[in-house]
C-alpha cells in the first residue's frame, strides 16, 4: 500500500500532466494536422549536407547576409545561396530542366534550371523545400525556413 | 478508425471543465472518455497508409508534449507556432522511416527542443551583435535535461489514464478539475456514494502506478537510460 503522500504527489503529478492538455491552442492542433496533407510517400531525402546558419561562430559566417546550404542523394546534389528572399541555386551531377519550389503557405512553382545546373528564385516567407526529379522519383530537401 | 479524432483524454478534460462551467455537453464528454484508444503502433501503421483521422489521433496524443517542451523556451508566440508546424513536418517527413513508435515521444521532445534552439540561434543572427556582451541567454529553464525527464513523464501519465477504466478515470478527472468537483457531484455523477469515493482514488492511483504506460517511461525513456534518439530513426 502505498501512503496517502504518495497519493498527493502523484495527484499533482497528474495536475501538471493534464493541465499541459488542456493548454495546447488551438491553432497549433491545427497546424499540426494540417501537416499531414504534405505526406509523401517512401521517398529518398535530399539530405541536408550543410548550412552556413548552423555554424557556430559568428565570425566565420562574417558580416555577409548569404546562406549557403547544401543536399546531396545517391547520384545528385543541391547547392543553394540565400540572399534576402532571392535563392540561387545549382544542380550539380544531374542534368534536370526544372527544380519545384513547394510553400506550405504559398503552394508549389516549377522553376526553370539553365543547361549548368543553375536557377534563381524568389522564395515566399516561411516552410519551403525544394525537388528535384531525377530517374522518375521526386527527391526533396527538408523543410527549412529561407526568409522568416 | 471512428472516434480517433475524440480518442485524447485532453478532449474529455476539457469538456469536463467547460461541462462544469455550463452544465451542459456531458453526453459528448462521456462519449469521448468512452472511445476506444488504439495502441501507438497502430495508428502509425494507419497513418502510413494514408488514414488522416489515425494521423490527428496521433497529433492529439502528442501535442500536449509537444507544446510543453516548446513553452519552456520562452520563444514568441510567432516562433513558436514556427516550431510546432516543422515537428509536424518533419514527422510526417519520417513517417515511414520510424522503427520504433514507441521512442515516438522521445524523438517528438528532442525534436521540438532542437528546432526550438535553432530558431532561437536564427533570431540571434538577425540581432546586431552586441560587443559588450559574451553569451545569449536563452531564458530557459536551468536544467534542461530534466525539464526534459519531466515532460516526458507527463506524456506518460496521460497515456497511462488512458489505461484506466472509464469510471476511474473519469472520477480523477473530476478531482483534478480546477475548482474540483464536489464529492456530491461525483456521487451523482458516477452513481458511486460518497464514502467510495476515497478508496476508489486510491485504487485508481494504485492501478495508474502500475500501469503499462509508467512502467514502460521508466524502461524504454531513451533520455534516462542516457543514449541518443537515433533509434528511431533508419
Amino acid at each position: 500500500m502505498s501512503s496517502s503522500t504518495d497519493d498527493e504527489g502523484l495527484m499533482e503529478e497528474l495536475a501538471r500532466a493534464m493541465g499541459q492538455a488542456a493548454a495546447v491552442p488551438d491553432h497549433r492542433r491545427e497546424a499540426a494536422r494540417a501537416a499531414f496533407s504534405w505526406r509523401t510517400i517512401d521517398e529518398e531525402l535530399l539530405a541536408l549536407t550543410h548550412d552556413s546558419l548552423e555554424l557556430a561562430d559568428a565570425a566565420v559566417r562574417g558580416g555577409l547576409d548569404v546562406r549557403t546550404l547544401g543536399f546531396e542523394t545517391d547520384g545528385l546534389s543541391l547547392e543553394i545561396e540565400v540572399d534576402g528572399d532571392r535563392v540561387f541555386g545549382q544542380v550539380l551531377d544531374a542534368q534536370v530542366d526544372e527544380v519545384v519550389v513547394e510553400s506550405v503557405d504559398a503552394g508549389s512553382s516549377a522553376v526553370p534550371v539553365d543547361s549548368s545546373g543553375v536557377f534563381s528564385v524568389v522564395v515566399p516567407a516561411g516552410r519551403v523545400r525544394f525537388g528535384v526529379q531525377v530517374e522518375g522519383a521526386l527527391r526533396r530537401t527538408p523543410w527549412i525556413v529561407l526568409v522568416p | 478508425m471512428r472516434g480517433a479524432n475524440a480518442m485524447y483524454l485532453g478532449v474529455g478534460f476539457v469538456c469536463l471543465q467547460v461541462m462544469k462551467a455550463s452544465g451542459v455537453g456531458a453526453q459528448s464528454a462521456e462519449e469521448t472518455l468512452m472511445s476506444p484508444f488504439p495502441e501507438v503502433e497502430e495508428l502509425v501503421e494507419a497513418a502510413r497508409a494514408g488514414d488522416a483521422a489515425a494521423w490527428d489521433a496521433l497529433v492529439d496524443r502528442y501535442l500536449p508534449l509537444v507544446t510543453a517542451v516548446i513553452r519552456r523556451l520562452r520563444l514568441s508566440p510567432a516562433d513558436a507556432d514556427d516550431v510546432n508546424q516543422t515537428v509536424w513536418l518533419r514527422l510526417v517527413e519520417h513517417l515511414d522511416r520510424l522503427r520504433e513508435p514507441r521512442a515516438l515521444p522521445g524523438w517528438l521532445a528532442t525534436t521540438a527542443r532542437n528546432e526550438g534552439l535553432r530558431q532561437i540561434r536564427r533570431r540571434d543572427r538577425d540581432l546586431p551583435v552586441d560587443p559588450g556582451g559574451t553569451t545569449f541567454d536563452t531564458a530557459e529553464d536551468s536544467d534542461p535535461g530534466e525539464a526534459l525527464v519531466e515532460d516526458l513523464k507527463s506524456h506518460a501519465l496521460r497515456e497511462a489514464m488512458l489505461e484506466l477504466p472509464e469510471k476511474r478515470r473519469e472520477l480523477l478527472l473530476m478531482l483534478l478539475a480546477d475548482p474540483p468537483a464536489s464529492y456530491d457531484e461525483i456521487s451523482a455523477r458516477l452513481g458511486i456514494p460518497r464514502g467510495s469515493i476515497g478508496p476508489t482514488r486510491a485504487r485508481a492511483l494504485e492501478q495508474l502506478r502500475s500501469s503499462r504506460a509508467l512502467r514502460g517511461w521508466a524502461d524504454e525513456t531513451p533520455v534516462r537510460q542516457g543514449g541518443g534518439f537515433d533509434v528511431f530513426l533508419d
